[in-house]
C-alpha cells in the first residue's frame, strides 16, 4: 500500500523552478532516500508534503487520504536542522512534541535513551553539541508513534563518531517497521541505510527504484590479446557480459555482472585457446552511477 | 483551546524574558499610580486637587490610562517576543512539521492574547477599587459602580493593543523590526500621519478635526484617554464644535471593529505566508 503518492508536484519560485513535475510513489515499509546534490529540490520537496511550503501544482496524498487532514499526524519530520526551545531541556521539548501530537502514551525515558540522550535530558536545548540535538530530533519525530518518519540531511555537520551513531539509530528505526523517507546528498548514506532511492536533480526526477537495481554492481574488466577478434567473439556471446567496447587495436573494456569471476574469464580464455596479455578488473563504483545520474539527462525506472 | 493554552504555558514558563515581563507588569500595574503619591504630599491649592485623582469615581481613569502604557509596553513586548522568538528560533516551523495546523499555531496565540487581556483587565479592576476604596471618604457601593464602563473599556484597549502587537510580529517576524514598528506607529508614525491629513483638510478648505480621532491607535488611547484631555475635549466641544476625542461609546465600538480588523489582517497574513 502506497504511504504517499506524489504526482505532477511542482515548485516555482518566480522564474525559478525548484521542482519541476515530481511523480514518485512510496510504498509502506520502505526505507526511501531522496539523493541530490545540494539545492537539488529534495528538501524543497519535503516542505511540500509535509505543508510548509505552498506547492505551485501538482498534487500528492498521504496514507491514500485516510486520515484527512490530520494526516501529519501519524508523520515525525525534521526538516534540514533541529529546532526546539532553547531554553527548554529536552524533556520539556518532547513534552510539548507530545501536546502537538495529541499523543500522552510515550515514554519521552524509554526514547530519550532509544537516541542515547537520557543522562542529558535535563540539560537546556541550547547547551547541547549538534549530533545531541540530531538525536533530540530523532527521538521527536518518534513521539506519536507515527507511521512515516523524514529526515532530512540527518547526519550533515556531524563527526565521523556522530555520523556512526545517529545512522545506527537509523537503523533501528528503520528495523522497527516504520517507513522511513531521508534526505541525503551523500551516496553512501544512502546506499547503506535505504532500501529505495529516487535521484533527485535541478528539481527532476533523474532516477527511481530499489537502490540494488538503480546503482548496479557490475565490474569493469579491461582485458586484452593477440588474437582480439577471438576474445571478442568469445565474450560477446555470454549471458553475464553487458557491455562490450574495444578501446584501441588491442584492448577491450566490458562491463560484466558480479555472477562472473575474472579467474573463470581467464579459464575460458584458455580453453577456448586465446592467450590473454593482460586481464584487469576494477569495480565500477557507486559515485560513477551517482555522477552518471545526475549529470546527463539519463532517466532510469 | 484549553490544550492549546497549556501547551503555550509550557513554551515560556521557563523563558525568562517573558517571565519577567509578567512579573514586571503584574507588580507595576497596582502600584505604579501610587508612586505619585509622595509628589502630592504637600502639595496645597489646585495640586492638592489633583491628589484626588485617588478617589472614587476618577481613579478609574487614571488607574486606567497609566495601566494602558503598562499593557502597551509589558504585554506588548510580550507578545512580539512571543511571535517573533517562534520564527527566528524556527520552533514555528517545527510547530507545523510535528502536526499543528497553521490555525491551531495561531490560535494558541490568539488564546494566550484573550488570557492576558483578561487577567490585565482583572488586575486593573482590582486594583483600581481598592485603591478608591483606601482612599474615598464616605464611600459606597454605589459609587463602585460609577465608572462609565471603565472595566470593559480597558479590556477592549488591551485587546485591541495586542491584537496589533500580533499583527505588527505575524507582518515584520523578525523581533528588531517588529519592535521598531510596534513602538514607532503609534508614538510617531500615526501621529504624523493625523498631522498631514488634518493639515490637508484644512488647506482644501475643508477642516474636519474628528477625523484624526479615527485613526487605529487614537482610538484605542480614547479608550482610556488621560482625563484632563479628555475634560479639555469638552470644553473645546462646548465652545468650538469640535471634539478631541470620541465619546465612550463610539469608542468602544471602533474599539472592537479595529481589534477584529487586527486580528483578521492577522491571520490573513500568517495564512497565506509560506512557514
Amino acid at each position: 500500500m502506497p504511504v504517499l503518492q506524489i504526482n505532477n508536484l511542482t515548485k516555482r519560485y518566480g522564474k525559478l523552478t525548484a521542482l519541476d513535475n515530481l511523480n514518485l510513489t512510496i510504498e509502506a515499509g520502505n526505507i526511501y532516500g531522496l539523493l541530490g546534490p545540494n539545492g537539488s529540490g529534495k528538501t524543497t520537496t519535503l516542505g511540500m508534503i509535509l505543508g510548509i511550503l505552498a506547492k505551485t501544482s501538482g498534487s500528492f496524498e498521504w496514507f491514500d487520504g485516510k486520515y484527512g487532514d490530520k494526516y501529519r499526524m501519524q508523520i515525525g519530520a525534521i526538516l534540514e536542522t533541529p529546532n526546539f526551545y532553547p531554553y527548554l531541556n529536552a524533556q520539556k521539548n518532547l513534552e510539548i512534541v507530545q501536546d502537538i501530537k495529541q499523543s500522552q502514551n510515550d515514554d519521552i525515558e524509554a526514547l530519550l535513551t532509544t537516541v542515547n540522550l537520557a543522562h542529558r535530558k535535563g540539560s537546556k536545548f541550547r547547551t547541547y553539541s549538534l549530533g545531541m540535538k540530531q538525536r533530540l530530533a530523532i527521538a521527536a519525530t518518534l513521539i506519536g508513534s507515527p507511521e512515516v518518519v523524514i529526515f532530512d540531511e540527518p547526519t550533515n555537520g556531524l563527526d565521523p563518531e556522530g555520523i556512526a551513531e545517529v545512522r545506527n539509530i537509523l537503523r533501528r528505526v528503520a528495523d522497527s517497521g516504520k517507513t522511513v523517507i531521508m534526505a541525503s546528498h551523500l551516496l553512501d548514506e544512502v546506499e547503506k541505510i535505504c532500501s529505495h532511492v529516487a535521484i533527485i536533480k535541478d528539481g527532476h526526477l533523474r532516477a527511481t527504484g530499489e537502490v540494488g537495481k538503480i546503482f548496479t554492481d557490475d565490474t569493469t574488466l579491461i582485458i586484452s590479446s593477440n588474437n582480439l577478434d577471438g576474445l571478442k567473439d568469445m565474450l560477446s556471446s555470454r549471458s553475464y557480459i553487458n557491455e562490450l567496447v574495444q578501446l584501441d587495436n588491442q584492448i577491450i573494456e566490458c562491463q560484466m555482472s558480479s555472477e562472473i569471476t575474472a579467474e573463470e574469464i581467464c579459464r575460458l580464455a584458455f580453453d577456448n585457446n586465446i592467450m590473454l596479455t593482460r586481464l584487469e578488473t576494477r569495480k565500477r563504483r557507486l559515485e560513477d552511477d551517482f555522477l552518471e545520474l545526475t549529470k546527463g539527462n539519463i532517466i532510469k525506472n | 483551546m484549553l490544550q492549546l493554552l497549556k501547551t503555550e504555558i509550557k513554551k515560556f514558563k521557563s523563558n525568562s524574558t517573558i517571565t519577567l515581563l509578567i512579573v514586571f507588569f503584574t507588580l507595576l500595574m497596582p502600584f505604579v499610580i501610587l508612586t505619585l503619591k509622595g509628589v502630592f504630599k504637600d502639595a496645597t491649592g489646585p495640586i492638592k486637587a489633583i491628589s484626588e485623582i485617588y478617589d472614587l469615581p476618577m481613579i478609574w481613569d487614571y488607574q486606567g490610562y497609566a495601566g494602558s502604557w503598562l499593557v502597551f509596553f509589558f504585554l506588548g513586548f510580550m507578545v512580539l517576543q512571543m511571535f517573533t522568538n517562534e520564527v527566528s528560533q524556527r520552533t514555528m516551523r517545527q510547530n507545523i512539521i510535528f502536526g499543528y495546523t497553521k490555525k491551531e499555531f495561531f490560535t494558541a496565540k490568539v488564546t494566550v492574547i484573550i488570557c492576558l487581556s483578561i487577567f490585565a483587565t482583572i488586575l486593573y479592576a482590582f486594583s483600581s477599587a481598592v485603591i478608591g476604596m483606601l482612599h474615598t471618604p464616605g464611600f459606597d457601593f454605589e459609587l463602585l459602580m460609577d465608572n462609565n464602563w471603565a472595566i470593559l473599556r480597558f479590556f477592549i484597549s488591551t485587546l485591541g493593543t495586542l491584537f496589533f502587537a500580533l499583527l505588527v510580529a505575524v507582518v515584520f517576524r523578525r523581533g528588531g523590526l517588529s519592535m521598531f514598528i510596534y513602538f514607532a506607529y503609534p508614538l510617531i508614525l500615526e501621529p504624523i500621519m493625523r498631522g498631514l491629513v488634518i493639515y490637508g483638510l484644512i488647506k482644501s478648505g475643508k477642516p474636519n478635526w474628528t477625523l484624526m480621532n479615527y485613526f487605529p491607535m487614537n482610538t484605542l488611547e480614547d479608550l482610556m484617554t488621560f482625563p484632563l484631555v479628555r475634560t479639555s475635549s469638552d470644553f473645546i466641544n462646548v465652545h468650538e464644535n469640535m471634539t478631541l476625542v470620541h465619546s465612550y461609546p463610539i469608542a468602544i465600538g471602533m474599539g472592537i471593529v479595529y481589534s477584529a480588523l487586527f486580528l483578521f489582517l492577522a491571520w490573513r497574513s500568517f495564512k497565506k505566508s509560506d512557514i
